[in-house]
């Protein structure tokens, strides 16, 4: 076990393609809320700000913080630009995780499940060697392989077992409320005005056995997922299901970049081995298009 | 090579330990995480999450109104709703409601946390009424909603919407706000259960979670 662990990054496809995900979407973040900084994040912002423990613990109010938000900012600016350059291997994202700590309580209001998952990848970024592509300087290898393979290894499952671990919570948390276990839940979320994504949700609920068949089936891809997932046989059949799941989230109840995390996610249960075998198969085939093109 | 086993053995616990305590305090509320209160404080003061996704689905539809009166005048005020035309803007921008949405998480999270709040003064003075002699405590439903209304209005969320009363007023143009009284009321309209879907005779199932005092700007 230990020796698997340590031989090889297992993570080294996919990880750098996340940590450039995470930094556009962290900058589309930046840009959506531009509208809206003077009433979030600056001095004479209307959101009442709850106690920062990424603050408390460098003893800095979180008045000093809005008033000189646009220097903070610059700051986590900065830093996104050096993760996504791969500047700083484990100090910038530690550095980042912070900083988005902190512009997450000064926003706290506006966050999503999403939001709340992002911060734990950027965490579990803080091991991951994810510089081997996307990179202006390349990892090396050298005496302390081995430690840095371990971490990398332990970082990248950290956000397998996260997703499992958020799937299973709320499918336990599903089961134990009365519409989920009756199988009218969907009905609740997709009629309802703040999910309410296409003029079609409220034919769809008018449906029965659309109702039932969706509650049910969310209940037991979450359920199934954290176990399933590690079999190799049925890992793809997952992998679609979850997918189909975040997707119909996503156009259904309007919850987009929330879904679209999730669904990123679900690349790292793909190994190094599987990845290089679609990019291979890909690569043919846009060679081919290439060539019939031409 | 001492050393470098030793390390990795070291990786390996902290990792354990790690997560073995996020599982612990991710759970719902057991006998052990309510043993480890103290130790589940200070995990969630950097760790915080929650996963309950619409675990209990929304039943309703939240309505929240600025009431503005005149001081001088009581027959004088202005009355704003502002969820149900932010809704309805959301749904027909989507997927290019990013304004919207992010309205829509500032109002509707300060609406749950004040009927979060409302809950948990009520389950407080249930507490007490267990612990003590209930004669000792005025457990009246005018008293329940006085504490309440006492409590909601020192939250950081209702400062947040008397902020943002504040910001309603000016963009609607009201002069003089000093000359005027603001009022919070926050509203739920139930969704009909799933079994009358299709009937057109339910009635809108209406309730009031919160009305605050009257505020001056």
């Amino acid at each position: 076990m230990i020796e698997k662990l340590t031989s090889e990054n297992r993570f080294k496809f996919y990880s750098p393609y996340l940590r450039v995900f995470i930094c556009l979407y962290l900058f589309k973040d930046i840009f959506i809320m531009w509208e809206f900084n003077h009433i979030i994040y600056e001095s004479n912002s209307f959101l009442i700000p709850e106690i920062s423990p990424y603050l408390n613990f460098l003893k800095i109010d979180i008045a000093f913080i809005r008033d000189y938000f646009y220097l903070f900012y610059s700051t986590y600016i900065l830093l996104i630009i050096l993760f996504l350059l791969g500047i700083g291997k484990r100090i910038t994202p530690f550095l980042l995780f912070w900083a988005l700590g902190i512009i997450q309580t000064l926003s706290w209001l506006t966050l999503n499940g999403g939001d709340n998952m992002l911060k734990f990848i950027v965490l579990y970024y803080v091991f991951i060697d994810s510089y081997s592509k996307f990179s202006l300087i390349k990892s090396k290898q050298n005496g302390n392989s081995k430690i840095s393979n371990l971490l990398s290894n332990l970082g990248g499952y950290s956000i397998c077992f996260h997703l499992c671990l958020v799937y299973f919570i709320s499918s336990i948390h599903k089961i134990h409320a009365d519409v989920w276990f009756n199988g009218v839940a969907t009905y609740y979320i997709l009629i309802s005005e703040r999910f309410n994504g296409t003029p079609l949700n409220a034919q769809l609920v008018e449906s029965g056995l659309f109702v039932t068949v969706t509650t049910y089936g969310t209940i037991l891809i979450e359920l199934a997922f954290p176990f399933l997932i590690w079999n190799k046989q049925i890992k793809f059949l997952l992998i679609i299901l979850a997918l189909c799941l975040h997707l119909g989230i996503a156009i259904f109840m309007m919850l987009y970049d929330f879904q679209i995390l999730f669904i990123v996610i679900l690349g790292f249960f793909i190994t190094n081995r599987e990845w290089e075998y679609f990019s291979n198969k890909l690569n043919k085939f846009m060679r081919s298009y290439k060539l019939r093109l031409i | 090579m001492f050393m470098k086993r030793l390390n990795i053995y070291i990786v390996i616990v902290c990792f354990i330990f790690y997560w073995s305590t996020t599982i612990l305090f991710v759970t719902p509320k057991n006998y052990v995480t309510i043993s480890l209160h103290k130790q589940e404080q200070f995990f969630n003061t950097f760790f915080f999450q929650k996963w309950s996704f619409f675990a209990p689905p929304p039943k309703y539809n939240d309505r929240l109104f600025f009431r503005y009166e005149s001081k001088i005048d009581s027959t004088k005020f202005f009355l704003f709703e502002v969820i149900e035309p932010l809704q309805r803007r959301k749904s027909k921008k989507a997927p290019f409601n990013s304004s919207e949405d992010i309205l829509d998480y500032i109002l509707s999270s300060t609406i749950m946390s004040i009927s979060d709040g409302l809950i948990a003064v009520n389950e407080s003075i249930n507490y007490k009424i267990s612990k003590e002699d209930s004669l000792n405590i005025d457990v009246t439903i005018k008293n329940r909603i006085e504490l309440g209304k006492k409590y909601i209005q020192s939250l950081p969320s209702f400062r947040t919407l008397k902020k943002y009363g504040a910001f309603i007023a000016e963009k609607n143009n009201i002069e003089n706000i000093e000359l005027y009284s603001m009022t919070i009321k926050i509203i739920q309209v139930g969704i009909p259960k799933f079994a009358f879907r299709n009937s057109n005779n339910q009635k809108d199932l209406i309730k009031i979670v919160f009305e605050s005092d009257k505020i001056s700007l």
